[in-house]
């Protein structure tokens, strides 16, 4: 994978999330994002915290894995720190996941 | 429900920032966020989008929807969109103004799509900015989404604003590149055309998408209209054009490769919806609308190329006739677009098939007349020639719309099955027709007769032994089972089958009556009239042929009769004796017309006046015979009546010059035995050769000394003293026709090339006085007809009424009808007057109070 296929995802607090472009289309927020500025720096600068961007990676990547199970219902539960839910609950409907 | 795990963990509010806003503290200004939002849409449709960060656009929107903006947000954005687009549309509005190169609407149409393409493009970006209003606001309000609005606003803004300035163009532009197109011209704007039309499906009418109706676009509302409209036009206008070759196979070649073009045409521009549409119209104003009139045309229409084929049969030349398989296929196909009965075509065809048919007889009496001599002016349709003629020709006619049903009809059995009855209703044309003004002068014919005649030519032609060249002879098998085959196929034609029956039984009866004798026949006489027999009880029934059948069994016995007999007199050694050939028919099966008068012409009546007088060369043999028939075990109770009227004599008759041997009939044998000498042996003394006699005789005494018919007398004279190849007698004066003042003596310089003499017998339609003798005999063969269905309309109804003991008058006579049409169409008439018939004879009795009730009387 070049690195065309990653994009960088930037906290409020400036931590770093590198992730395929693949699973970041999961939200279509991110998605849109192609074709304005962000497509051209490769950069996402999201008003959120680490930690809780952290979860949303974490979510991506587990909604991208299971994705082909999701039908059949067999798959893991998801966990989610009880004190950032609330927080990432907000952050879920502004990304559209 | 907390999972269980996570008890007395403490849930993090979310971070003010954001939810601070929907509670109070900071407010939003509402302004800015739009400032920096438009100013961003407006980069958008510049195409500016990669220096905008999606994510603040995307912010912004979500802040302002969440703090209840929306309605202000979409209103402005649509405010925006809407400005936008009415700048451009002025933009493309003068573009189209602009025609210093002449090629402005081909750049209108560029222009015009290249700015609905960016707006979608731009659109979508939008769209993108605004998604969280899309997903709260615009779901809630049940609002279009904001990419639908955009395509919205330029359908209102730029397609249609200014009552439809612009649509109304690009509909106008449209349709005058299409309709040069159907002109042949090619055109460069073959792909905008496309694109604006999938533009124009994209333009939903219906501003609410939420509806449940079906959505209509701009295309099927606007567009489509003008384009049917504008088609029919056309087409009207190409129908008027087409028509003016006055040529139908013109018109048809044009108007199905138009069909062709314009199919692919369409197929190439048009959306599947609008194809049926327009096949529709065009099949309807280039074909329904005009196939009659293309189907009459009077220049190269069906007509003539029926009259074509017709004429083909009746030249019997080997016209080709593919250009009218072509025609004729063109015209099929056109109909079976619009109908796939094709009704027209057969209704039009028919009528055609009949009257041509009705023409058939004239012309071919105009054939015959032209290719014999003149002496065919008398030319009547019951000639062999004739019968031949047409009888082969509709077979020939059905023959060639075989291969047109085959090669221009696609097979279809049901053109086939109306050609045949149209075949069937020109052949059985009704003498009837003629009554009728505008077919005076038609010559009508009967086919039962005309069948009868061409089956006993045929019959008469394989019998000649020798006669027929000797190549003909070899595969005379095979010419048998064509003409039997052919008088099958015709028969089925043919709808009076009772009719047919009884001229055959006719002509069946002269055959053998007239013949000869047996060894003349050949061989194949016998087997061929056995042949059709059986094939025509194959084909009607042996029931309705028994008479024709047990007529054939007296054939058969009176040749053993015969030899019977032969071989008695040779025991005898009697010189008295003459040869007998004997044909011994039993009167109640051989046609009435034939055997009527046998008992006065026998002889043997006393009282009649003109008794008939056999000649005493005769007598000893005559009773000879009857002594031997009275003898015979098996003729107990038949009487014997002598039939001088058929048959013939050899004569053997020693001229000064030659001995001739001479064949002739009975009565013509009978008048020149009186001429001969007064003793039978020239070595009697009292012998005087005839010759030397010189006896003469007038009309009036060979009258009283034969006692022959005055009609049938005349006749033989003629034959024998004016006919000029067989002229036996001296008439004076010299004068074609015979008087009773006339004289007749022997014509000692008759002179033949042949020892052999077959002399003619006058025919009876060349005497002219009186009736014919031939209509006589039709006139007894139709009285036969007539009264053989009179007996089996009573059979039919008996049958009937014993089956169902009661019914109605109606469906009595259809019941009626149906069982008797294979033999022949009985007449409501008839069957009425059957019936009080059958009331009369107590078969069958009406209901005391339905007097349209029959019972059977059992």
């Amino acid at each position: 994978m070049s690195s065309e296929d990653f994009v960088t995802l930037v906290s409020a607090d400036n931590h770093r999330f590198i992730i395929s472009k693949e699973v970041a289309s999961i939200s279509s927020v991110l998605k849109n994002t192609q074709g304005f500025e962000e497509s051209k720096t490769g950069k996402i600068n999201l008003d959120m915290d680490g930690d809780i961007l952290e979860c949303v990676v974490e979510y991506l990547y587990y909604h991208y894995k299971y994705r082909e199970q999701a039908e059949t219902g067999n798959i893991p539960e998801f966990n989610i720190p009880t004190h950032l839910a609330l927080e990432l609950l907000v952050k879920a409907d502004y990304l559209d996941i | 429900m907390l999972p269980p795990g996570s008890r007395g963990t403490k849930i993090k509010p979310p971070r003010k920032s954001i939810v601070n806003s929907s509670g109070g503290g900071q407010p939003i200004d509402f302004n800015s966020s739009w400032d920096v939002l438009a100013g961003a849409i407006v980069q958008i449709q510049n195409k500016n989008v990669s220096n905008l960060s999606y994510e603040q656009l995307y912010r912004k929107a979500y802040t302002l929807v969440l703090h209840k903006f929306g309605t202000r947000l979409y209103d402005n954005v649509k405010e925006l969109i809407k400005s936008h687009l009415l700048t451009k549309r002025t933009e493309l509005l003068m573009v189209l103004a602009n025609n210093a190169d002449g090629t402005n609407r081909e750049r209108f149409l560029k222009s015009t799509l290249n700015e609905w393409n960016e707006h979608l493009q731009a659109m979508k970006f939008i769209s993108d900015v605004l998604m969280y209003l899309n997903r709260v606001y615009v779901r809630e309000q049940n609002k279009l989404l904001i990419y639908d609005l955009g395509i919205q606003l330029f359908k209102d803004n730029v397609i249609k604003y200014n009552n439809n300035e612009v649509g109304g163009k690009l509909t106008d532009i449209l349709i005058q590149e299409i309709t040069k197109n159907r002109g042949g011209e090619i055109i460069s704007t073959k792909m905008y055309i496309n694109k604006i039309i999938e533009m124009f499906e994209l333009l939903h009418e219906n501003n609410n998408i939420y509806e449940n109706t079906v959505v209509e676009n701009y295309y099927q509302k606007s567009f489509e209209p003008v384009f049917l409209s504008s088609s029919e036009t056309f087409f009207q206008s190409l129908v008027i054009q087409n028509l003016a070759f006055e040529d139908s196979f013109k018109y048809l070649i044009e108007t199905d490769q138009f069909l062709e073009d314009e199919i692919s045409r369409i197929n190439l521009y048009l959306p599947e919806t609008t194809i049926p549409k327009l096949v529709d119209l065009m099949d309807n104003i280039m074909i329904k609308n005009q196939l009659d009139v293309i189907i009459n045309l009077p220049n190269n229409g069906l007509q003539t190329w029926i009259r074509i084929i017709g004429d083909k049969v009746i030249s019997g030349l080997q016209t080709s006739t593919i250009d009218q398989l072509k025609y004729l296929k063109l015209l099929y196909k056109l109909n079976h677009r619009i109908d796939d009965n094709c009704e027209l075509l057969k209704v039009r065809l028919k009528n055609i098939i009949v009257n041509q048919g009705k023409e058939f007889p004239q012309l071919i009496k105009n054939v015959l007349a032209s290719s014999e001599n003149k002496e065919s002016k008398k030319q009547t349709t019951n000639t062999p020639a004739f019968a031949n003629r047409w009888i082969e020709s509709i077979l020939s006619y059905k023959a060639q719309f075989s291969v047109v049903v085959k090669e221009s009809f696609d097979h279809d059995f049901s053109m086939e099955q109306y050609i045949t009855t149209a075949i069937r209703d020109f052949v059985n044309l009704p003498s009837k027709i003629r009554q009728k003004p505008e077919n005076q002068n038609l010559l009508v014919v009967n086919p039962s007769e005309l069948l009868s005649i061409y089956m006993d030519y045929h019959i008469k032609q394989f019998s000649k032994p020798n006669s027929v060249k000797d190549k003909k002879q070899l595969d005379s098998i095979s010419t048998v089972d064509e003409f039997i085959n052919n008088s099958i196929q015709f028969l089925r034609f043919v709808n009076d089958k009772d009719a047919v029956e009884a001229f055959y039984k006719n002509h069946f009866a002269k055959r053998f009556l007239n013949s000869k004798g047996f060894n003349s026949n050949g061989h194949l006489r016998i087997d061929i009239e056995d042949l059709v027999i059986s094939k025509l009880s194959e084909e009607l029934g042996t029931t309705s042929l028994d008479s024709i059948i047990k007529m054939n069994m007296d054939i058969k016995s009176s040749k053993d009769i015969t030899s019977d007999w032969k071989k008695s007199v040779g025991e005898k050694k009697d010189k008295s004796i003459v040869d007998l050939d004997l044909k011994i028919c039993n009167v109640s099966y051989w046609p009435n017309s034939m055997t009527k008068d046998y008992k006065k012409l026998s002889g043997k009546e006393p009282d009649t006046e003109d008794k008939f007088i056999w000649p005493r060369y005769l007598k000893q043999t005559i009773s000879q015979f009857e002594q031997f028939w009275s003898e015979g075990k098996k003729n107990d109770n038949k009487s014997l009546y002598w039939s001088p009227k058929f048959g013939s004599i050899d004569l053997k008759i020693t001229y000064p010059s030659k001995t001739y041997e001479i064949n002739l009939s009975t009565y013509a044998g009978i008048i020149m035995l009186l001429f001969g000498p007064s003793t039978v042996n020239s070595m009697d003394a009292d012998y005087v050769s005839p010759f030397k006699d010189k006896r003469k005789l007038t009309y009036n005494e060979i009258k009283q000394l034969t006692g022959i018919p005055e009609a049938d007398l005349k006749r033989h004279l003629q034959s024998i003293a004016v006919a000029p190849r067989s002229r036996l007698l001296i008439k004076t004066p010299m004068t074609k026709d015979v008087n009773e003042t006339d004289v007749f003596e022997l014509n000692e310089k008759f002179k033949s090339p042949s020892v052999k003499v077959k002399v003619l017998t006058v025919s009876a339609s060349s005497t002219t006085k009186k009736k014919s003798s031939h209509e006589e005999e039709l006139e007894e063969v139709e009285s036969d007809i007539a009264e053989g269905r009179k007996h089996e309309v009573n059979a039919a109804i008996v049958r009937i009424l014993k089956s169902r003991q009661s019914i109605v008058h109606r469906d009595l006579i259809s019941e009626t009808i149906k069982q008797l049409q294979s033999r022949f169409i009985p007449s409501n008439i008839l069957i009425k007057r059957q019936l009080e018939d059958l009331i009369d004879k107590e078969y069958l009795k009406r209901d005391d109070e339905n007097r349209n009730l029959f019972h059977y009387i059992a």
